[in-house]
Parts: C-alpha cells; sequence; structure tokens
C-alpha cells in the first residue's frame, strides 16, 4: 500500500486484505467492459485494448494529447486523461480540504492533507462568471478564463494512513533489542563486563523479549494476523518486509545460543555477542530499505535513513547499558563506554536531522512532508523527539563524567528512548502526510 | 458456486462488450468477483426492471443469483430505451434498499397515541378490511371527499388515475406544488403541454436554468444525450446562483439574482427580435399573433408585422444594460449567450423544471419567457430544438377504464386558486383548519410531508389530530418521520417488487417501461407460481397494484357500490383481477407495435415486456404539430392545411393568454417579467438579510427515500449551508460557525461554510439531509437520521432538537457497524411558511431570512417554529389570489389539465 504512488490500495473491510482497482478483470476475461464505463452515463471512461489500433481506445492513444499521474515516477501507468485540469492529476496544485467540504464529513484523514500553509487559500472576491466577451455582436467568440486562484477542493475521498504508532513502537522495541546487542558488543571492547549476569544473559534475555514486542507488534499491524507465515512461506524474496523478517529470524535464534551460552556458561559467549551486534546493525538498518520501498512516500526515500537507524540503534544501545550499569555494580567498568556510545549516537541521529533540515529534497511531496515533519502538523512532536534524543542524552553524559551518578546517564538513557520514538512516529505519520490523488 | 475452467468470451477477437446478450439471460454464468483470481463461477437469471429513485424511470438489470434466490446486483437494463444500459448511482443503489437491515416487512398498526411509537404486527386481511370498511362506509355516506390520496412519487403512470375514478372520488392529492407547478404553468399556457422535452443529443446550443447534467429529472438519460451533443461540438450554458458541477463543466455560467431569470430572458428575447434572428415563418404560421394583437394591441393593424413590432415594443425596456443590472450579470454575457440562441436556430435546446420557478414568486414566468425564446427562433419541435412533453411520452391505455367521476374536493382544488397546476397540497392542514372539511381516510404514499412540506409542524398539528383525519395510512418501504405519525404503516415494495408501468419524455422518442417484481418473475421462470406477489417479496412486502385490487374488493364486497365490477377478473368475476390480466390486457391492446415485436420472438406481448422491461414505441418525434390530424375536427387550419397544433384552445403557441386574462391576471397574460418575493431590492443585503436557496438537489441522493442507501449516503451527508466569503466577512462567519437562519415562522441552525460558489447575497442548502428520527432504534433509518426530541413548547411553539447524530448500529449488515458520517444536516423546510404562488399554486420555497450568530442555547439542528405564525403567513399569501370562478362560472379553466378530471358538471361553481 505504500509502495502505490496514486494511493490507490485499500484495506477490504471483510476480508481485511489489500485490494485495488483490477479493471474488472473477472468481467474482461468474458468481454465484458469494466463496471464504471457501462454504468457511466456520460461514457466518460473508455475502456478497450490499447495496442489494437483500431478500438476506440487505441485511436485516441494514437491521435489526441492525454495525460497521466505523475509520470515522473515511472510506473507506466495505463491510465490516461482527456482534456483534464491539471490540479485534478496533482493535489500538490490545489488546495487542501481544510473542512467538512461541499456535501461531506471531514474525517481526520481527509482534512488538511497537503501543508496548508504552502498552498495560499483562494483569494476571496465578487463571485465570478467565466465565459469572456471578446465581441459584443454575434456571433459572439468566447474563451473560457484560466489561471487565476488555485483550485480548492471541496470533495475529497478518505485516504486513512495505512501506518500508525504500531509501526513507530516497532522501530522502538527493534532499536532496543539491536541496540543492547551493539551495546554489549562495544562493552567487550572497552574493557569488559564479561563477568557480569547483563553480559552473560540478562541482556539476550532483555532483547529477546522486545524482539518478541518487535514481532508482535508486526503481527498485530498486519491486516491480516493470519496470513504471517504466508510472509515466511510465499513471501517475495525482494520485499524487504520479507527479508526483514528473515533477519530478525535470525537474530532471535542468535539471541537464543548467546542466552543458552550465557547461563550454561559454554565459553563462547563473546563470538556470540560479537555475531548478534553485527546482525543487529542489520536489524536497526534493514528498515531503511523497507521504507525505501515504499515508492509512494517521498519522504522516507531519504538516502541518510540507513544512517538514522543505525544512529538510533547505538544511541539506545548505550542508554541500555547505562541503564544496566545503574542497577548492577559489576558494570561499572563499562559505563564510560556506554556513554561514549550514546554520545555518539546522539551526536549521529544529531547530523542527520540537522543534514535533513538544512538539505534540499527533491520532490513537492519530500518537501511538503518534510514542511509537516519540521514545522507543520508534527513539528512540536519532532523536535520533542530531537531534545529527548540529541540535547538529554548529551546532557547526561557530560553529567555523568562530570561526577554525576550513573543513574543519570540512565535518566538520559530513558530520555534517548522517548525521543526516538517521538521523532520516529513523528517521521512514520509525516511520511503519510501528503496526498497522492 | 462451482469452479470450472472455462467461460466462453462473448466478443471473439479479445473486443469488450457492456451487457450480456438477452438470450443468455436466464442462465447467465459469470466469475466470481471477490474470489478472482480464482476462478469460481456465478450464476444468475437476469430480470429487467424499472429504477425507482427518481421520476426518469432508467432501466434496471437485476442479478438474481440461481443459488441463494436473492438479488446479488443491479446494472442498467441495455434494452431501455431512454437510459440505454446506464445509471447514475441511485440505480445500482437500489440493492441498499432491498437489503435495507431495517426495512418494514409486516404491517403494523399503531397502538396508544397517535406518533407514540407503538406498534403492533396486524395481518393483511385485518388492514385491508378495516381501512377498505372505512371507506366504503364513507363512501356510501356521501363522504367521498373524506377520502384521499397523497403521492410523493407516483412511479407509475395511470393507475391511480383509473382506480379513484372507479372509487367515483376526487381523491387524488399529489406532491406537485412543492415540486414543479411552476414550471408546468409557464410551459401549459404556451402549449397546453406542462413540461419541456428538448432533443438534446442533437443540440447546438443548450441553455439550462438548473443543475441538470448532475441533477434532476431525467438527468441520466438527459445528461448522457447533453454530452453527446458536447462531444459534436454544443456549447452549454447554466443559469444558477450556485456553482454546480453544472455549471463547472459549462462554456457559459450566468449567475443570476435568484427570481430575476424571466428578466434575463427577456432581454435575449429582445435581442433576437432586434436582430431579427427570429423563424418568421414559424412565428407567423404557430403563434396566435392575430388574438394577440386584437386584446392586447386594439388599436394596431391586424398584421404579422404589425405583431413583431409590437414584440418590439413589449420588450424595448428589457435591454441588457437593464437585464445586466436586474439580474446581476454582465452584459456582455447576456449579448453571447443571445448570440449562441441566435446562431443556434432551430437547434437550440433548454431545460429547466424547478429551481427558480419553484423558488419564486411568478417564478412560473420563467419557462414561460425561456419557451418565448424557443418560440422566436422556431426551435418547437425540430431536430435539437425543445417539443412539448406529450410528444414523448406514450400513455397506453388501462383495462377496462372506468368513467370519470363527477366531484370536486375543495381541499385539493380550492377555489381561489382556480390555475393551480396540481392540488393545493401545502395547503392541506390551514384547509382543514379553517374548517373546509375533514379527512376520514388518509392515505401518503411514499410521501413524507412532516419532512419534506414547507411548514412540517403544521402538518404534525393535523396528523395528530383525529378530528381532522380520522385514520392515516402510510403506504411506504420504510419508516419516516410522517409514517411514524400513520395508524396503519403498510410495507411496499421498492423498485424490483413491483409493477407499474411508465414512460417519460427522454428524448425525441416514446417508450413504454414496465417495472416488475423481479423475485416474482424470477421464480415463475423457474416453474413456480405465485396469486400475488408478496408470496415472492420479502417478508409481507405487497406491492400496490395488488393492495388497490384487493382494498377496491373490501371497500365493495358485495359489488353494490359499482367499485368492485371494475376490479373483477375477466376470467373469474368473483375474484380481483390479476396483475398478468391487467397487463397482459394492456400490452396486447394498446401499445402500438408491441404484439408484432413480440411474435417476431415467439412471446405474448407481455411476455416480451417480462424480458425486456421496455417498449420502444416511436422514434425520432419532431414537429407533431404539422402533421395532418386524424380526425381533422380536432386540429387547426395554417395557411388552408388541416395540421395537428397543439393543446391550447387555440391550438396555437399562445404569446398572449386569453385564459389567463379572462381568470384575472391581465398582465401576467402575455411572457413578462415579475418580482420575486425575494427580490433582491427589496431586502436588506446592507444588514444581515440574505435569500436562502434551500431546494438545490445532490447528484447522489433522493429527497427522503435513500437515508437507506448506504452506498449514496457514504457519498453525501454534510449538510452545510453555502456563503460567499464576501457575506461571511460582513457577518463574521468561519467555516464551521454556527448560524441561527431566521425565517417568517421560526429559525434553524446550521453550520457555514464559506465558498466562492455562490454569488455574495444568497446562501444555500441542500435539501436533502436532516433527516430524524424519534426513537433509537425505529422510525427511521440510522444510516442517515439523527435522534432528536419533538417538544412543544406552547401552544403552536414547537422544538426539534437533536440528541445525537448518526452512529455505527449492528444490524444483520456489517456495514452498519462501520458508518463513519456523523452529520444527518438539519431540516430547514420545518421553519418556512407556506408561499403558494397565486397563478401556479406552486410554493415558492427560497427565503427571505436573517444570519445571525447562534445564540448560546442554539445547539446545530435546532429547529423552532411558532406555527400560529404559519397561519397568519398562509393567510397573507390567501390574500393574494384571485378566486374563481371563472368567466364562464366553472371552478377552473377545463381545457387545463389535472389529475383524475372529472366530468365538465364537477366544473360549475
Amino acid at each position: 500500500m505504500q509502495a502505490c504512488p496514486y494511493d490507490a490500495l485499500y484495506i477490504d473491510p471483510d476480508d481485511h486484505t489489500a485490494q485495488k482497482c483490477n479493471y474488472c478483470a473477472h468481467r474482461v476475461d468474458i468481454g465484458l467492459e469494466p463496471a464504471c464505463v457501462i454504468v457511466c452515463p456520460e461514457q466518460a471512461i473508455i475502456a478497450g485494448d490499447m495496442d489494437d489500433r483500431s478500438s476506440k481506445i487505441g485511436q485516441m492513444l494514437a491521435t489526441e494529447r492525454l495525460s497521466v499521474r505523475t509520470p515522473e515516477q515511472g510506473t507506466g501507468p495505463n491510465v490516461f486523461y482527456k482534456g483534464v485540469e491539471a490540479s485534478n492529476l496533482d493535489p500538490a496544485r490545489s488546495g487542501s480540504l481544510g473542512d467538512s467540504g461541499v456535501w461531506r464529513d471531514a474525517t481526520a484523514t481527509s482534512r488538511s492533507w497537503l501543508a496548508v500553509d504552502l498552498t495560499p487559500e483562494a483569494p476571496e472576491g465578487p463571485i465570478g462568471s467565466f465565459g469572456a466577451v471578446s465581441t459584443p455582436s454575434p456571433p459572439p467568440v468566447v474563451e473560457r478564463r484560466s489561471g487565476g486562484a488555485p483550485p480548492r477542493v471541496v470533495y475529497n475521498t478518505d485516504h486513512p494512513a495505512p501506518w500508525g504508532w504500531k509501526v513507530s513502537a516497532y522501530f522502538l522495541t527493534k532499536g532496543i533489542s539491536a541496540g543492547i546487542a551493539i551495546g554489549a558488543a562495544v562493552a567487550l571492547a572497552g574493557g569488559g563486563g564479561l563477568e557480569s549476569i547483563w553480559m552473560k544473559w540478562l541482556a539476550p534475555l532483555i532483547a529477546g523479549l522486545f524482539l518478541i514486542a518487535t514481532g508482535a507488534l508486526l503481527v498485530w499491524d498486519l491486516k491480516r494476523p493470519d496470513r504471517f507465515f504466508y510472509l515466511l512461506t510465499r513471501g517475495n524474496p525482494s520485499s524487504w518486509l520479507v527479508r526483514g523478517a528473515w533477519i530478525l529470524g535470525a537474530f532471535a535464534a542468535l539471541l537464543g545460543v548467546w542466552f543458552l551460552a550465557g547461563v550454561f556458561d559454554l565459553g563462547f559467549v563473546e563470538p556470540v555477542i560479537w555475531a548478534c551486534a553485527a546482525l543487529g546493525l542489520g536489524v536497526a538498518g534493514y528498515t531503511a530499505y523497507l521504507f525505501g520501498q515504499a515508492e509512494g512516500r517521498d519522504l522516507w526515500q531519504t538516502p541518510s535513513l540507513l544512517w538514522h537507524m543505525i544512529g538510533g540503534a547505538l544511541l539506545v544501545g548505550g542508554g541500555v547499558l547505562l541503564m544496566a550499569a545503574s542497577v548492577l555494580d559489576d558494570l561499572a567498568p563499562v559505563v564510560d563506554t556506554a556513554a561514549w556510545l550514546m554520545t555518539l549516537g546522539a551526536v549521529v541521529v544529531g547530523l542527520i536531522s540537522l543534514t535533513e533540515l538544512t538539505g534540499s529534497h527533491p520532490t513537492n511531496n519530500a518537501r511538503a512532508a518534510m514542511h509537516h515533519l519540521t514545522r507543520g502538523r508534527f513539528a512540536r512532536q519532532w523536535w520533542m523527539g530531537q531534545i529527548l534524543a540529541v540535547m538529554v542524552p548529551i546532557a547526561a553524559v557530560w553529567a555523568v563524567q562530570a561526577g554525576g551518578a550513573v543513574v543519570v546517564g540512565a535518566v538520559g538513557g530513558l530520555a534517548a528512548m522517548t525521543g526516538v520514538f517521538l521523532a520516529d512516529d513523528a517521521f512514520v505519520k509525516a511520511g503519510q502526510s501528503v496526498p497522492l490523488s | 458456486m462451482t469452479i470450472q475452467p472455462e467461460i466462453p468470451r462473448l466478443v471473439s477477437d479479445g473486443g469488450l462488450t457492456n451487457y450480456p446478450p438477452p438470450d443468455r439471460w436466464d442462465d447467465w454464468v459469470e466469475w466470481d468477483a471477490k474470489s478472482w483470481p480464482r476462478r469460481e463461477q456465478n450464476r444468475f437469471r437476469l430480470v429487467p426492471t424499472t429504477c425507482f429513485n427518481c421520476e426518469s424511470a432508467c432501466g434496471l438489470l437485476a442479478y438474481v443469483d440461481k443459488d441463494t434466490g436473492e438479488i446479488a446486483r443491479f446494472e442498467g437494463n441495455p434494452a431501455h430505451p431512454g437510459s440505454r444500459g446506464r445509471n447514475c448511482a441511485k440505480g445500482p443503489a437500489t440493492i441498499n434498499q432491498v437489503h435495507d437491515p431495517e426495512r418494514i416487512l409486516y404491517p403494523m398498526r399503531r397502538k396508544g397515541a397517535r406518533g407514540g411509537g407503538d406498534w403492533e404486527r396486524v395481518t393483511w386481511t385485518e388492514a385491508l378490511a378495516d381501512i377498505g370498511g372505512r371507506i366504503g362506509k364513507a363512501i356510501r355516506e356521501g363522504r367521498k371527499n373524506e377520502v384521499m390520496y397523497h403521492v410523493g412519487r407516483p412511479g407509475e403512470d395511470g393507475f391511480m388515475d383509473r382506480t379513484l375514478k372507479a372509487w367515483g372520488i376526487d381523491g387524488h392529492n399529489s406532491h406537485t406544488n412543492i415540486c414543479s407547478s411552476g414550471a408546468r404553468v409557464g410551459y401549459a399556457m404556451w402549449s397546453g403541454y406542462d413540461r419541456p422535452s428538448a432533443d438534446f443529443a442533437n443540440a447546438s446550443f443548450i441553455l439550462l436554468l438548473s443543475a441538470h447534467l448532475e441533477t434532476g429529472h431525467y438527468f441520466n438519460p438527459h445528461a448522457q444525450r447533453i454530452m453527446e451533443a458536447k462531444r459534436a461540438g454544443a456549447k452549454l450554458c447554466a443559469i444558477d446562483p450556485r456553482l454546480s458541477n453544472t455549471a463547472s463543466m459549462s462554456d457559459f455560467w450566468l449567475s443570476t439574482w435568484p427570481g430575476t431569470e424571466a428578466g434575463l430572458f427577456l432581454a435575449i428575447a429582445r435581442l433576437l427580435l432586434e436582430w431579427d434572428a427570429v423563424d418568421h415563418g414559424f412565428v407567423r404560421r404557430w403563434v396566435n399573433w392575430e388574438a394577440s394583437l386584437t386584446a392586447r394591441f386594439p388599436d394596431r393593424e391586424v398584421t404579422y408585422d404589425s405583431f413583431v413590432e409590437a414584440l418590439k415594443d413589449t420588450y424595448s425596456s428589457y435591454t441588457p444594460e437593464w437585464a445586466a443590472e436586474e439580474c446581476g450579470v454582465s452584459a456582455d454575457q447576456i449579448i453571447a449567450v443571445a448570440g449562441e440562441v441566435a446562431k443556434a436556430g432551430h437547434r437550440f435546446a433548454s431545460h429547466t423544471w424547478r429551481s427558480t420557478g419553484s423558488g419564486n414568486l411568478g417564478g412560473w414566468q420563467a419557462a414561460r419567457t425561456l419557451q418565448f425564446l424557443h418560440v422566436l427562433t422556431g426551435s418547437v419541435g425540430t431536430k435539437g430544438g425543445l417539443s412539448p412533453s406529450g410528444w414523448g411520452k406514450f400513455k397506453p391505455e388501462h383495462w377496462n377504464m372506468p368513467p370519470p367521476h363527477s366531484e370536486w374536493n375543495e381541499l385539493l382544488w380550492p377555489i381561489e386558486y382556480p390555475l393551480a397546476h396540481h392540488e393545493m397540497s401545502i395547503l392541506l392542514p390551514h384547509l382543514l383548519k379553517q374548517g373546509r372539511g375533514k379527512l376520514d381516510v388518509y392515505f401518503t404514499r411514499v410521501y413524507n410531508p412532516i419532512w419534506t412540506n414547507p411548514d412540517g409542524f403544521s402538518w404534525l398539528e393535523m396528523l395528530t389530530d383525529p378530528e381532522k383525519v380520522g385514520l392515516h395510512v402510510a403506504l411506504t418501504p420504510t419508516w419516516s418521520e410522517t409514517a411514524w405519525y400513520a395508524d396503519y404503516v403498510l410495507p411496499m415494495g421498492v423498485s424490483a417488487e413491483r409493477h407499474d408501468t411508465h414512460s417519460y419524455e427522454t428524448h425525441a422518442a416514446q417508450w413504454l417501461g414496465f417495472r416488475q417484481p423481479v423475485l416474482r418473475v424470477a421464480g415463475e421462470r423457474d416453474g413456480k407460481t405465485y396469486q400475488r406477489t408478496y408470496e415472492a417479496n420479502p417478508g409481507e412486502v405487497w406491492e400496490e397494484t395488488e393492495f388497490w385490487f384487493d382494498l377496491s374488493w373490501h371497500i365493495d364486497p358485495d359489488g353494490s357500490l359499482g367499485i368492485r365490477k371494475w376490479f373483477e377478473s375477466p376470467e373469474d368475476p368473483t375474484r380481483a383481477v390479476s396483475v398478468d390480466e391487467y397487463y397482459g390486457w394492456m400490452f396486447d391492446n394498446s401499445v402500438p407495435g408491441l404484439p408484432a415485436a413480440a411474435e417476431k420472438e415467439a412471446l405474448s406481448p407481455l411476455g416480451y415486456m417480462r424480458k425486456y422491461g421496455a417498449f420502444e414505441v416511436a422514434k425520432d418525434i419532431y414537429e407533431v404539430h404539422e402533421r395532418t390530424p386524424s380526425d381533422p375536427q380536432s386540429g387547426v387550419t395554417i395557411d388552408g392545411e388541416s395540421k395537428t397544433g397543439f393543446k391550447t384552445p387555440s391550438k396555437k403557441l399562445e404569446w398572449y393568454s386569453e385564459t389567463m386574462d379572462s381568470w384575472g391576471w391581465h398582465d401576467e397574460a402575455i411572457p413578462t417579467y415579475l418580482k420575486s418575493h425575494v427580490y433582491w431590492r427589496d431586502m436588506d443585503l446592507g444588514g444581515d438579510e440574505r435569500i436562502l436557496l434551500p431546494i438545490f438537489r445532490l447528484p447522489t441522493l433522493i429527497h427522503t427515500r435513500s437515508g437507506n442507501a448506504k452506498y449514496l449516503y457514504e457519498i453525501s451527508h454534510g449538510h452545510p449551508l453555502w456563503m460567499n466569503p464576501v457575506d461571511a466577512n460582513a457577518l463574521e462567519f468561519e467555516t464551521g460557525d454556527l448560524v441561527r437562519i431566521t425565517t417568517e415562522i421560526g429559525w434553524f441552525v446550521m453550520r457555514a461554510w464559506r465558498t466562492e460558489g455562490i454569488r455574495p447575497g444568497v446562501v444555500a442548502a441542500s435539501h436533502h439531509m436532516g433527516r430524524w428520527r424519534q426513537q433509537d432504534d425505529s422510525g427511521n433509518e440510522r444510516w442517515s437520521s439523527a435522534l432528536v426530541d419533538v417538544d412543544r413548547l406552547g401552544e403552536g411553539k414547537w422544538r426539534l432538537r437533536q440528541l445525537k447524530g448518526i452512529e455505527p448500529f449492528e444490524s444483520d449488515d456489517p456495514d452498519s457497524s462501520r458508518i463513519w458520517w456523523r452529520d444527518p444536516g438539519v431540516n430547514q423546510n420545518l421553519a418556512f411558511g407556506v408561499h403558494p404562488d397565486p397563478v401556479s399554486g406552486m410554493h415558492a420555497w427560497h427565503q427571505r431570512v436573517r444570519l445571525t450568530k447562534a445564540a448560546p442555547d442554539d445547539r446545530y439542528g435546532d429547529v423552532v417554529v411558532d406555527t400560529n405564525k404559519s397561519t397568519q403567513v398562509f393567510e397573507q399569501w390567501l390574500q393574494t389570489t384571485r378566486p374563481g370562478p371563472g368567466p364562464d362560472g366553472t371552478r377552473r379553466p377545463m381545457w387545463l389539465d389535472r389529475p383524475v378530471k372529472p366530468t365538465p358538471d364537477a366544473y360549475r361553481y
């Protein structure tokens, strides 16, 4: 659904699966025109074999000027429009449906989709009539006036955002899980803590619990949870949804090995931690590729998303380690390492945000979404997230370095997790906030 | 469902067609849409019927699932000459009305007080015996005028006329004077035909005084033909204060001051005369210019040239500059549109039905002046022009037709309104209040006056007063605000559950459509037999044809009143006639060409109509007035030849109406411009007064009959008050603000919606919304209605207050729990006093209103009314009438049409 640059898919309320117009394949197969064609009083829809030059559609394609929606997406659409106003194809060219419109209720998802402040309201003025006259004597020549204020949307259908808080929460749980593994590895590199129960079995246990939560959120968010196994058994291997499921599965298995190795003191905890951390980077980062496949959401196409995800995992990893160290005395040797890791993560996340804020964005859609994210509807949440994820952890680390209790660092870690959740949640919503049709 | 590998393609070479061919309608196999791409087959019987959701009577094709025996869906009927297989949204939505989980399935009788909401199920036999007995008693006791049948959408043609004639009563009441009386008078005074029938498909310029490309009667058949013309290069002009979808698709949009349109048309007429863009041959032959000159210009020479000069003199003041100022559009535009009319000549088509004619005092002159443009250009009856309705409508004879009755019902045809086009139905509560009569048995049939008519609280007072209405029988498939106040609620079939015939002037042809109960027809094809349609319908839902047969029988069970004989089966006089016998006779005997067409297919005429649902009687009907009449006495002599002519007393087109003149309307007897009751110059536009247009339609709703059509209600349900930002700024309203809209008799509260799509000075809200129910789980459709309290605050003082809006609910239909819309809208009509035009009888819907901020206690949807003030408004408008009798001592000019026309004796006052 997120990959469709036309927002043409929807969830069928009866069987909860994604659906779209299939050109009435069941009718066309037996030689009947699609249902929308036969019902239309004005015969506004013409269907047929495009390759057959003798068909009406074939002739129109050969001889008429026709338009398509968002040609820049390169989807090769087979729906063509004749004599259409550009604003009807591109929602960025019309104002927003900022109210109930002409004859239907506003809903949370139909109101003010495009940046209200990006598109000026149509100026108020006397009601006009088109049909400017060039000569007062018959036969008059009448021209239709063009230009003027941008058209206002007065009716729209609902385009509910498919992804909500469950997806944002999955970012967080997965980030914590990956961060624990990465943090443990960094702790090893930084001088030990291997004797701690944390490094032995508590860390993989908690990481495992968060990973279970991640899986639960993912399955829950599927509109048909019973079809989860399709992802594993019948999934499309080029889809990062499917690849992600494999990565998560492998990570879960490795965490199990770590846990068992730690509990039974099997002696290979150290290499397993390294392996978990490496896979943890994959767990954190694959989402960037998954979002990158959502062709309809230009905001999510940004190349910095991978580094943001990894930065977030380092940040949370450092934070969790500090939180563990604040209750487990035997982790005292790794406090500095953890602080260093959290700082690194905060700096990476902060720098990426700064880059996005100051950089340019390639499409109108991305610009509009970025506007929503940083200056529009989601700005308050996003900025709050930045403060909690970047400023507060750095300040906490500084306080710990200056002699403060470890628990201050733990509070910084908690703030980091909250901040990452808020910022990512805003990012998920803003990406879906720009109308595609 | 069975899984099969292949279904043969309908078209061999990869092409596509629109419908299965009729020879496969009895066993149609197609792939299941939901299971696709799994190939599962569904088998259907395809049964044609007719849509009942507006007047157009477009063809539908019901897909009856052979496995479940239920109707799966409706598509268009490709064999229907009017709609040609296409439908608007309201056609396929018929399926919602069939499967409505809240529809009434059994006859109900009131327990407790009227309007108390306590009902008990009764048998049809009990109901028929009670109602029939009561009517029989009234007729026997000479109280014939106490029986009244009040119809909203008739959906049939001639059947009730016959029934009431058989009863010998003058009891037909219609909804026409809340609908179209205005335009009807405007057209009828010209030609005797009360409707326009444009040949849109062949026109080169089309003028719509309406939003006819998207809404209105016949809009589906008309819109498809308007677009045909547009594809061939025709230009379109929409005249509407509102930027409708139609206006947005037009080449010209003239946003006039409401009620000034006749002035605009006369300015165009003046230009046509000035440019000599007049078809003099036509005008000389077909306009009553001699009589016109003699009556209006007695000093002038009676020559055609003198008449043309007289026309020029009459309209000399209607300059484009004057009209620009008066109507609020630019003179250049008026000249441009006039130029298009002139250029189009015989291929000038137009349409008006409600809009101005139904909004304004004197609004009937809009149709009269618009028709004048056709007369001048000679585009009357031409290809691409405008014909009288009667030429495009086929009226078959009904079986065993009784003679006219000889009654006159003063409650329907009061002496004050001798020229009214159709009954003065909006006045019924007031006439009863004045003591002009009472009703013993009152049928409301697909009619909802409490909601639909102006001044609904006066209707509520009337219906709750047993002294005024003895027995109220509501014939309806669903609950309604009015059925709530019935004594019997009798469920009647929706479009796919009944028999009717109909024909409308959709284009330059004549056709007859046949509505039929599809489950009964499908069952009969399966070899089942039925005595009555309800056996095949859901629950105990009857069809009205059989209801009236059986009720007539119960009125006169022993035949002593002479009523029963009109309903006895020709085969067996001891039982009532059957629908097959009734319509079989009609199709055998009174539809030219049908028996021959049926024979070609080895079908009976009835079998042909059951198979195809419609029959084209004639096509390419033009210039009927020029035909030689079969009876020379009935014609008119033009240039020495006998011609059919028109239906006026002169058989010509009457620029000057001697009838109007002699019945007291001298100045109005020619096409002229009358000031509306919402004339803009009379209003306090600098203050908070504005003109309210409360009657525009939406493309997807049907008055109060679409509340159970979820497909339609999901598309349209919002009900904002359209307000131009100029007005919104002046009165300080933002979108969403509550506005108290004060009328002569009360006020209501809506929300403002700022839009450039309406003329400043004018506000508008569609007429569909504001449905209500008084019990949470009963009394109206929950898809569309608010739960309300109806409070009597004092003598005549009423308040309707919404307790909650639309909410999801649990039912057999899972969609009812998925309702996401909340706004039930606001009923405006309750707060309107009656405004009967003294000529046409049309309720002038537009309102002078004051717009103020809602008071602190006001809530969205509040309606507060004082019916004492309603009475005053009624009396004020009554003062403007010029009562009969006419010059010949009759109650009404006999040549004017009226429903269930009585014998000439009854016309004597």
